[in-house]
């Protein structure tokens, strides 16, 4: 099964909550969900307008907040994403770019999953 | 002082450490916030969010925060802008700057680094670890900030002590230098000092070259040194003067590699030394040395003295009626007027001819250390550190009675006064400063005693033989400048055939009260007096213009001899002296003699034999004169360029009574025609002592046996008739 989540991730972020604050991992997973949908616009809008620095910018966004979350599928498609999107390679952006929002989805399936599990 | 800028103080105080320090951190992703937040806060940071580089910039101008953790790249102003902005506001410079980037992003790394980023996180950041790093950064930023205080502390504390450090590498000669070695050397924006020898340069010429042997010597023998030196001043004429201190640094096997030391400006205190110095020792009215001055002075000169046996005065004076002065115009004037006295005592005692005359090449370094002191009140005292003779202390005194006797204007008004001087020798009046001052206090009574304006020796013996020979000293210039001096001559025969060989001019003075004065009395006093010199013209003048006329009357033409003064002979210009009578005279140059004693050659021998070949050139012969009773050098001897010897009448006294004299007569005469020299056998007054010298083939004879000395007139008709006499035993008459 693929492992669209890396549980030592979300392990890494409950260790950091404090005691008597509001639970860290769920304010963090909440971000990454409420978050994401705008950058993987983004990333779209980048795309039909044919700004790619917007697109490398976006990537670079999520790539960063969803490799925090243990999302390491997709942070590692943002990575590529970007990487193509400096090096101004238009379809491998296309090609990358497809499929963002899926992995977004399983992701959030699998966070999802992990936090009523840990509940 | 205190020059120090409220700026540059500012630099050296550290901010107040904060109890939580403040840590801004700027990253567009919510998410990495807050998960640092938490640690950070739990490791004792408060926390600060940005959200852009633009809105970081602000953060930091609000809040100064301890520390910044900069995403790189962001929207509206990335990171790397960010830190240019922070890096130059005020503060921004140190703060420590930590960057998040992608590990695979090298450029922007190196991007980071140039824009003065401190560290660098790589993304995916272990926000356990961050706390951390970020202490671990704290703490070495408050090591540099304690590093750049001390720094500060330093360069303040060696501007404020005007004291720069150094280090002197050995084996490159290079030098490095703190800022303030550069201010205490004036040297100006953009000038170095790159190594030892440029270093030197900057030393003023009369003190570069004791610095440069003073390290030298302290390299070798890796020992610590110190010295005081000057610079020139950039701004003025002035110079500063600066002290150095050094020690020698050594590696473990004893090799020296370094010299480290210090310069320090010490122009103020050095100044400020003197000044206290002045205060203490110096007379505020008139500027001259006061009583400790003097007292100091006077030990000193005491202690010479004793070591050197010599001689030295104290004159002891007031100024007659000085109240009254002081009484009717007023302090003002008073004071006035003993700086007016002051002056001219110093003027006194510091000019030519005072100090008898005969060494004047001690002349100057005993002027120097002449000593004119303000007592007090109107008491002065002027030390003379070296004086021969006591008239040398009488003639300052008379001279000083002179000149403070002349008219003063003071405040418009013509004021008169006198002095009174009392005078102590040393070591005849007392070998203590104490009864010295007394002493010379006291013949200042006596001298009051016996009326005003005057001096007064302490000692009354003294003050008779000064004023004879004073009075004996003026005579005898008198007599020079009146050419009362005559000469007498005294004929010298060759042994071996009795004919007339020479004549010896001789001087004597014939004194109105005193009758005839034997040379041996005013002779030294006309050395001593620098006398001699015109005297020693005269005679020379004399002697060879009466040769010419006898010559011209008809005589047969005689060597005439002129004796000679060690004064003379290395005082003066002999050989121009000798020209000018030759040229005067019309004499022929070989028949002048100039007799010379051996000891005066021995003086300088090089010197000797300088001018002795100088006179031989002018064609002149010369004699040595008294020959035995110096230490008569037979190794010199040879060197010396002359054509007689005069065997000294002390041995031929004795000849046919003494065998010991018969024996140094003898060998005199081998000696000396073995180096070719004719000999003269002096004070020659019997029969016997002349058939001894004949038997020892001695060439000539001179004495009372021949003819005691005469003068001119007389001596013409000896010698007629004695060439006469010769002429008429030659031709069988």
């Amino acid at each position: 099964m693929t492992s669209y989540i890396e549980p030592q991730a979300l392990k890494a972020i409950a260790s950091l909550q404090r005691p008597g604050k509001p639970d860290l991992l769920h304010r963090i997973v909440d971000l990454f969900k409420s978050e994401s949908p705008s950058a993987i616009d983004a990333i779209q809008q980048g795309l039909d307008a044919d700004d790619l620095q917007a697109v490398g910018n976006a990537a670079h966004g999520l790539k960063s907040s969803s490799a925090y979350v243990g999302a390491r599928l997709l942070s590692e498609r943002c990575r590529e994403l970007e990487a193509a999107a400096r090096e101004d390679n238009h379809p491998a952006c296309y090609a990358l770019a497809d499929g963002v929002e899926d992995l977004f989805q399983a992701s959030v399936d699998a966070l999802d999953l992990y936090m009523t599990k840990a509940a | 002082m205190s020059q120090s800028s409220p700026q540059s103080l500012q630099m050296v105080m550290s901010r107040v450490q904060r109890e939580r320090p403040i840590v801004l951190h700027v990253d567009d992703d919510v998410a990495s916030l807050l998960m640092a937040e938490g640690a950070l806060e739990d490791a004792g940071f408060d926390v600060l969010h940005a959200a852009d580089g633009s809105e970081a910039i602000d953060m930091y101008r609000e809040h100064e925060p301890d520390l910044v953790i900069m995403d790189a790249v962001m929207p509206v102003m990335d990171g790397f802008e960010a830190i240019c902005g922070i890096r130059q506001l005020p503060g921004g410079l140190h703060v420590p700057i930590l960057m998040i980037t992608g590990l695979e992003d090298l450029d922007s790394i190196t991007r980071a680094y140039e824009e003065g980023v401190t560290d660098f996180l790589t993304k995916p950041v272990n926000f356990y670890i961050l706390p951390y790093r970020v202490q671990y950064l704290m703490r070495s930023k408050m090591t540099a900030d304690a590093l750049r205080v001390s720094q500060s502390k330093l360069d303040n504390a060696q501007r404020i002590a005007k004291l720069g450090n150094w280090e002197w590498c050995l084996s490159t000669q290079g030098m490095s230098w703190s800022r303030e070695f550069g201010r205490v050397l004036g040297l100006t924006e953009g000038q170095t000092v790159d190594n030892w020898n440029e270093f030197l340069d900057r030393i003023i010429d009369g003190d570069r070259q004791s610095v440069h042997v003073m390290a030298e010597h302290a390299v070798e023998e890796k020992q610590p040194f110190n010295i005081e030196f000057c610079v020139p001043c950039p701004h003025d004429d002035n110079t500063r003067r600066i002290r150095l201190e050094a020690e020698p640094y050594c590696v473990e096997s004893g090799e020296c590699t370094h010299m480290m030391g210090t310069i320090q400006d010490i122009t103020e205190r050095t100044n400020a030394q003197k000044q206290i110095h002045n205060l203490a020792y110096f007379d505020l009215v008139t500027g001259l040395p006061n009583r400790a001055q003097l007292n100091e002075q006077l030990r000193y000169t005491l202690k010479l003295a004793k070591r050197n046996q010599g001689k030295f005065a104290l004159l002891f004076l007031d100024l007659d009626h000085f109240k009254q002065v002081n009484d009717t115009l007023g302090h003002d004037a008073g004071d006035d007027l003993l700086k007016q006295v002051s002056g001219r005592l110093t003027s006194v005692v510091r000019g030519g001819d005072m100090v008898s005359s005969a060494a004047e090449n001690d002349l100057e370094e005993a002027e120097s250390k002449h000593t004119v002191a303000r007592l007090g009140g109107d008491e002065f005292v002027v030390l003379l550190s070296q004086v021969n003779r006591a008239e040398d202390a009488a003639r300052v005194a008379e001279r000083i009675a002179q000149s403070i006797s002349e008219p003063y204007d003071i405040a418009g008004q013509n004021v008169s006064v006198t002095t009174t001087i009392g005078i102590s020798v040393f070591p005849a009046d007392g070998v203590t400063a104490e009864v010295l001052m007394k002493n010379a206090d006291v013949a200042m009574y006596h001298a009051k005693e016996s009326g005003r304006n005057g001096y007064q020796f302490y000692s009354r013996q003294i003050h008779e033989e000064a004023l004879a020979r004073f009075s004996m000293e003026s005579e005898l210039k008198s007599a020079i400048e009146n050419e009362q001096l005559t000469l007498v001559y005294q004929p010298k025969v060759n042994i071996s055939d009795g004919r007339v060989s020479g004549v010896e001019a001789l001087i004597r003075w014939d004194h109105e009260q005193y009758g005839t004065v034997n040379p041996a009395e005013f002779i030294p006093l006309a050395e001593e007096t620098g006398l001699i010199l015109p005297l020693g013209r005269w005679v020379l003048c004399e002697a060879t213009r009466q040769m010419q006329a006898w010559i011209e009357a008809g005589l047969d033409p005689l060597v005439i001899a002129v004796n000679c003064s060690s004064v003379q002979f290395t005082r003066s210009d002999m050989i121009t002296d000798i020209n000018t009578a030759i040229a005067y005279s019309g004499l022929d140059p070989k028949l002048l003699e100039i007799e010379l004693t051996e000891s005066l050659l021995l003086q300088d021998i090089e010197l000797g034999i300088r001018i002795l070949r100088d006179m031989k050139a002018l064609g002149i012969q010369v004699a040595i004169d008294d020959f035995g009773t110096g230490f008569s050098s037979l190794s010199y001897l040879k060197r010396l360029p002359v054509d007689k010897l005069k065997i000294d009448r002390s041995f031929v006294k004795d000849l046919g009574v003494d065998a010991g004299d018969v024996a140094i007569v003898s060998a005199i005469i081998t000696l000396s025609h073995n180096l070719n020299l004719t000999v003269v056998a002096e004070g020659v007054e019997t029969r016997q002592q002349y058939d001894i010298l004949h038997g020892f083939a001695c060439n000539e004879a001179q004495g009372y046996l021949i003819s005691h000395p005469m003068k001119a007139a007389e001596m013409q008709r000896w010698l007629v008739q004695a060439m006469a006499h010769h002429d008429r035993k030659v031709s069988g008459l």
